[in-house]
């Protein structure tokens, strides 16, 4: 979609720009972001639990759709098997602390795990293309998923059940909540800095056309595979503190750690946020969570249906994401000083120009 | 070891109808389409419908089925689908999605969740040969399923209708300046290609039982199945459903693997097959 | 397709120094201008500030409606997903016995009489979300007290929380023993435990005339079918059953025809005498239905969830007749309870006139929770939790579901269950005989014969 855009208005960004000037665009994004998790780090001070659990949810997501921006972003690769990292980080924590080993082990252990079988994995799957990378990578998890349940790993079933932290709960939510939200701050610096080096670049390269960064020498494949390696990471962290966090839970059906709605959901927080841009993960995961968790107690008996809809609506309505929409909306293509109302209202024009573009 | 090539081959007939409608819908309009099991499910109850209701034959019924879900694929499609049909992949994967989850909980809505099945005086009947117990309703169902196969072939290769539905999965613009409606032929193929869902519903109506519960259960089955085939023939849907059939049945007959990997062997063999062919087993490259 | 045009032609000069130029330069037009990014600060600010707030005014605002005479009883139920069918039929029970306490005036405790609601969400089956909203019941909805959701791997996570806010919660729809190792005082389940699913069946059989002597066992691989499933193979074992064959298969699953092959001659004389499967409707079914296919005819079918279900008969029709199963409670049971129902058939006839529909044992098993509440607060003349918690582990009550008495682990373990069977397409109670209200019917003929 991004190369559309650049379609329509190629002459004047290549004539705005002739040389790379320093942007200053990642400073506004990180500080934006920095912001954000900053005003959330003050929800423990409301007191209320519930609240609380909704947000550590909401920054669990963060960390996974920031985690799937890297691979599916910047690299823009279809992965659709992301929370295999998260269950494989879940479960490693499980698994250790089972043992009555100490939770820092499994927690150091799950990325570096999680890490080694992305790298493993994305060997012979970043090979493949399009959808057959999205088939595979669901396969796995799939397979993982099944795996766990058929062979009884950690419980009959994988149905694991662990005892509480020695801590006063309402002290251990707070710091599974504050260890989310640290996650989610380093994934975002870790974002930011991607965006100001080479390798992000080439990311990106890669993703508008990898043939062209192929032919410039950008050796695409072991790129690739550092970008699986990188949003495996945070996503097995975020699962081995989810598991330590809720204690009891499934490999598969719903709410399991290999569940597919799960992958699903960052894909989807991440579109709705802006996939490749630095913030939209976390925009896109407060929105779409919150508006999830919000519908489900508004509305108990409608929410399925009502969640679907709004999948549609911001599918066809909002394709490139909020992010992108803003950034449309204030941009200023032909470089003259122009009034802001005079500038939205371009935006708006380029804004339906695109989503109808997307039709036929 | 007779029955378990009889339970591989019905099997695999099934899944075949099951993938069918999902590989053609991937194919030509490069939608992996999330909704295929809800569709199926929808045909489901079409069939029960105009069998408790209207006292119709089940096997007329699979055509009712086929009728209506073709009506609702094609309304899904020319309103919602092409809106968005030149966006990326992903956008169109969470449309679906979306569809999904609006459509299966509308059902559950509606129907509850309960369990339903269509009975029928014959389905009973077999016969034993070579010690292998050979269900008749289930042979019925394996062979309009390949019936299905072949004619969705035919279709596509022999009518001009077909021929457009290709020409428009193999280029769109080029057949855009042929004179090719795109809109109408997009909707064509998605209401085919739900049609056939509907088919694979009034089967599982006549078979087992349904529930909008299990939805999700028959979309991640198209896709394993049109996975393993390839994609761009009819004919590689039935060999992805005997592929996965065939994991199932004689799977959990190795040493040390047991039941309940079914996905998880059939999933190695698709990571293999696609390292060594990446494109399927009988696919071409038709998108990429 | 600009940038392929620029690629070809800064190729032939700088082949090695220019290409992050071009990826800048993809990011300038994905991104658009690097200037102008001020703006959005102040809307995305905005909208931060504003959610957290929105949140917390909407929780407040949620559970303004415990006045001073209404207790607010909190219910995560599953209304979507694959347990909503069941998830259903627990929140009918849990609003029939609101509406059944209110219709009589209220429940009395101590000088003043109470008024009861149901406070419910949907957690879409999920046992990670039913623990978000227990959370939500009570710290933002201040609920008096906590219903039990539907299914053990939910009610493993809420009992968690409602330990943590020491509220007690009585469930009637979690039977796997896990929940009640946790040494959790605060919950308490009216269900009878999970062994006694497949001890009712067996017993049952054991009892006939001319008893089935060879049994396989088959059962979905989740914590509570296996449960039930080891506690079928130790019982069998030991009352002089041959247990020749027994396997489990992963939950949900949609094909069975594999195992059904193994079973087909598993015996000496090719299927065995009874098959017993321990599992969920939709696998009992899936069994039937492809038994049927494969031509395996036990001379007893034996399932521990399904029968009991309404949609199990009308699903197989014919094929469903003499079926057995296990049962929480039949509208057939006779115990005459002190609670404001009194009898089963009481239950059957209110339950019919509001929903519609025959009570399935989820139904009743949720209106007991409700029920042992009633009883433990007018015992305990407070609405304290503690006091209701004290009062309930002292509780020895009979009611139209049967006998509510809990161990020190929570478990309501004198309560019996009961074997039902489908005859002519109804379900009728067959074992133990002080209940039943049909004759057991044995041996099962071949199928198209029933």
């Amino acid at each position: 979609m991004a190369r559309q855009t650049a379609n329509r208005e190629p002459v004047a960004d290549a004539d705005a720009a002739p040389a790379p000037r320093e942007n200053r665009e990642w400073q506004w994004s990180l500080g934006i972001g920095v912001v954000i998790l900053a005003l959330i780090g003050t929800v423990p001070l409301l007191g209320d639990q519930s609240v609380l659990s909704l947000w550590t949810f909401i920054l669990m997501y963060c960390v996974l759709a920031q985690g799937w921006n890297f691979i599916g972003g910047f690299a823009g690769r279809a992965a659709f098997g992301n929370v295999a990292f998260f269950g494989i980080g879940a479960y490693t924590v499980s698994l250790l602390l089972l043992q009555n080993k100490p939770f820092w082990l499994g927690l150091t252990l799950a990325p570096i795990i999680a890490g080694l079988f992305a790298f493993l994995l994305g060997l012979p799957v970043l090979r493949l293309r399009g959808h057959y990378f999205a088939i595979a990578t669901l396969g796995i998890a799939e397979a993982l998923g099944e795996i766990v349940q058929a062979k009884n790993i950690g419980a009959p079933a994988g149905e694991i059940s662990l005892t509480p932290p020695d801590l006063n709960f309402k002290v251990s939510n707070a710091l599974f909540f504050y260890g989310f939200l640290v996650l989610s701050l380093l994934t975002l610096l870790g974002t930011t800095w991607l965006t100001r080096t080479r390798f992000g670049y080439a990311l990106v390269a890669i993703r508008e056309n990898e043939q062209a960064a192929e032919s410039l020498g950008i050796a695409t494949y072991w790129y690739k595979v550092s970008a699986f390696v990188f949003s495996a990471v945070p996503t097995a962290i975020a699962g081995g503190l989810f598991a330590y966090w809720q204690l009891s839970f499934d490999p598969v059906g719903e709410g399991g750690a290999f569940d597919v709605t799960i992958s699903v959901a960052m894909i989807l927080m991440t579109f709705a946020g802006g996939a490749g841009t630095i913030v939209g993960p976390i925009l896109g995961a407060i929105i779409i969570e919150y508006l999830d968790q919000y519908t489900s107690i508004a509305f108990p008996t409608f929410h399925g249906p009502l969640l679907g809809l709004l999948i549609i609506l911001v599918t066809i309505f909002l394709p490139q994401g909020l992010v992108r929409l803003i950034q449309e909306l204030q941009r200023n293509p032909a470089g003259v000083k122009q009034s802001y109302p005079m500038r939205v209202k371009q935006g708006v024009r380029r804004v339906t120009r695109f989503i109808l573009s997307n039709g036929i | 070891m007779a029955q378990y090539v009889v339970d591989w081959i019905l099997l695999g007939c099934f899944y075949a109808a099951i993938g069918l409608g999902f590989s053609l819908i991937w194919g030509i309009m490069n939608i992996v389409n999330l909704a295929q099991g809800s569709l199926v499910i929808l045909g489901a109850y079409v069939a029960y419908w105009s069998y408790t209701l209207l006292h119709l034959n089940p096997f007329l019924g699979i055509l009712v089925a086929m009728v209506v879900v073709f009506c609702i694929g094609y309304a899904i499609q020319y309103v919602i689908i092409n809106r968005v049909i030149r966006a990326p992949i992903l956008v169109t994967f969470m449309l679906t999605f979306g569809l999904d989850l609006l459509i299966s909980n509308v059902l559950q809505a509606v129907f509850t969740g309960g369990y339903r099945a269509i009975n029928t005086p014959y389905s009973g009947a077999a016969v034993n040969v070579l010690g292998a117990h050979i269900p008749l309703l289930n042979v019925a169902v394996a062979a309009i399923a390949v019936a299905l196969t072949a004619l969705l072939s035919l279709f596509l290769s022999r009518t001009r209708l077909g021929n457009a539905i290709l020409a428009v999965g193999m280029d769109r613009e080029a057949s855009q300046l042929m004179g090719i409606g795109i809109a109408n032929t997009y909707a064509l193929t998605f209401g085919i290609g739900a049609a056939l869902a509907g088919a694979a519903g009034g089967m599982l109506a006549m078979t087992l039982q349904f529930s909008p519960i299990f939805t999700g259960q028959y979309t991640l089955f198209a896709f394993v199945i049109v996975a393993l085939g390839g994609l761009g023939t009819p004919w590689a849907a039935l060999a992805g459903g005997m592929i996965f059939a065939f994991a199932e049945v004689f799977g959990p007959l190795l040493p040390g693997v047991g039941f309940g990997l079914d996905t998880a062997i059939a999933f190695a063999v698709l990571v293999l097959v696609l390292i060594l062919r990446p494109n399927g087993l009988l696919g071409k490259p038709f998108y990429s | 397709m600009s940038l392929s045009v620029r690629s070809c032609s800064s190729l032939a000069s700088h082949l090695r120094s220019q290409w992050r130029t071009v990826a800048q330069n993809a990011v300038h037009m994905v991104r658009g201008s690097r200037r102008n990014w001020r703006a959005p600060l102040p809307i995305v600010a905005m909208l931060v500030l504003i959610l957290p707030a929105a949140l917390a005014a909407c929780g407040g605002s949620g559970g303004a409606s415990s006045g001073s005479d209404t207790l607010v009883f909190g219910a995560p139920v599953s209304l979507t997903g694959s347990l909503s069918h069941e998830g259903t039929d627990t929140l009918n029970g849990y609003q029939l016995w609101a509406e059944q306490v209110n219709a009589a005036g209220g429940i009395k405790v101590g000088d003043k009489t109470y008024k009861v609601k149901i406070k419910y969400y949907d957690d879409a089956s999920s046992a990670q979300k039913s623990a978000q909203l227990t959370k939500q019941l009570i710290t933002s909805d201040k609920v008096n007290f906590m219903l039990g959701p539907y299914g053990s791997a939910a009610t493993l996570t809420d009992e968690v929380i409602a330990q943590q806010y020491q509220i007690p919660m009585v469930e009637g729809n979690g039977a796997a023993q896990a929940i009640f190792k946790k040494n959790n005082p605060y919950i308490f389940g009216v269900l009878s435990p999970s062994p006694e699913y497949a001890g009712a069946m067996i017993k049952a059989a054991l009892a006939l005339p001319n008893p089935p002597k060879t049994i396989a066992i088959i059962n979905a691989n989740d914590s509570f079918s296996t449960e039930v499933a080891d506690a079928a193979k130790t019982l069998a074992a030991s009352s002089g059953m041959d247990v020749v064959y027994s396997q489990s298969y992963p939950a949900n699953a949609t094909d069975l025809s594999g195992v059904l092959t193994q079973i087909k001659t598993s015996a000496s004389g090719g299927a065995p005498d009874m098959i017993v499967g321990s599992g969920h409707e939709g696998e009992a079914l899936t069994t039937l239905k492809q038994a049927k296919q494969l031509g395996i005819d036990p001379k007893l079918w034996a399932f521990t969830v399904g029968p009991a279900l309404p949609d199990f008969a009308t699903t197989l029709g014919g094929d469903a007749n003499f079926v057995i199963g296990s049962s929480q409670w039949t509208p057939q049971v006779k115990y005459q309870g002190e609670d404001l129902f009194g009898t089963a058939a009481k239950y059957e006839q209110l339950y019919k006139a509001k929903y519609n529909a025959e009570p399935s044992y989820q139904a009743a098993e949720s209106t007991a929770c409700g029920l042992a509440f009633q009883s433990a607060l007018q015992k305990a003349g407070s609405t304290d939790p503690q006091k209701v918690r004290d009062a309930l582990k002292g509780l020895d009550i009979t009611t139209f579901f049967g006998p509510i008495k809990f161990s020190a682990s929570g478990e309501n373990d004198t309560k019996p269950m009961v074997t039902i069977q489908i005859q002519s397409g109804q379900v009728v109670t067959v074992y133990p005989s002080n209940v039943a209200n049909a004759t057991f019917q044995y041996p099962t003929p071949p199928f198209g014969q029933r």
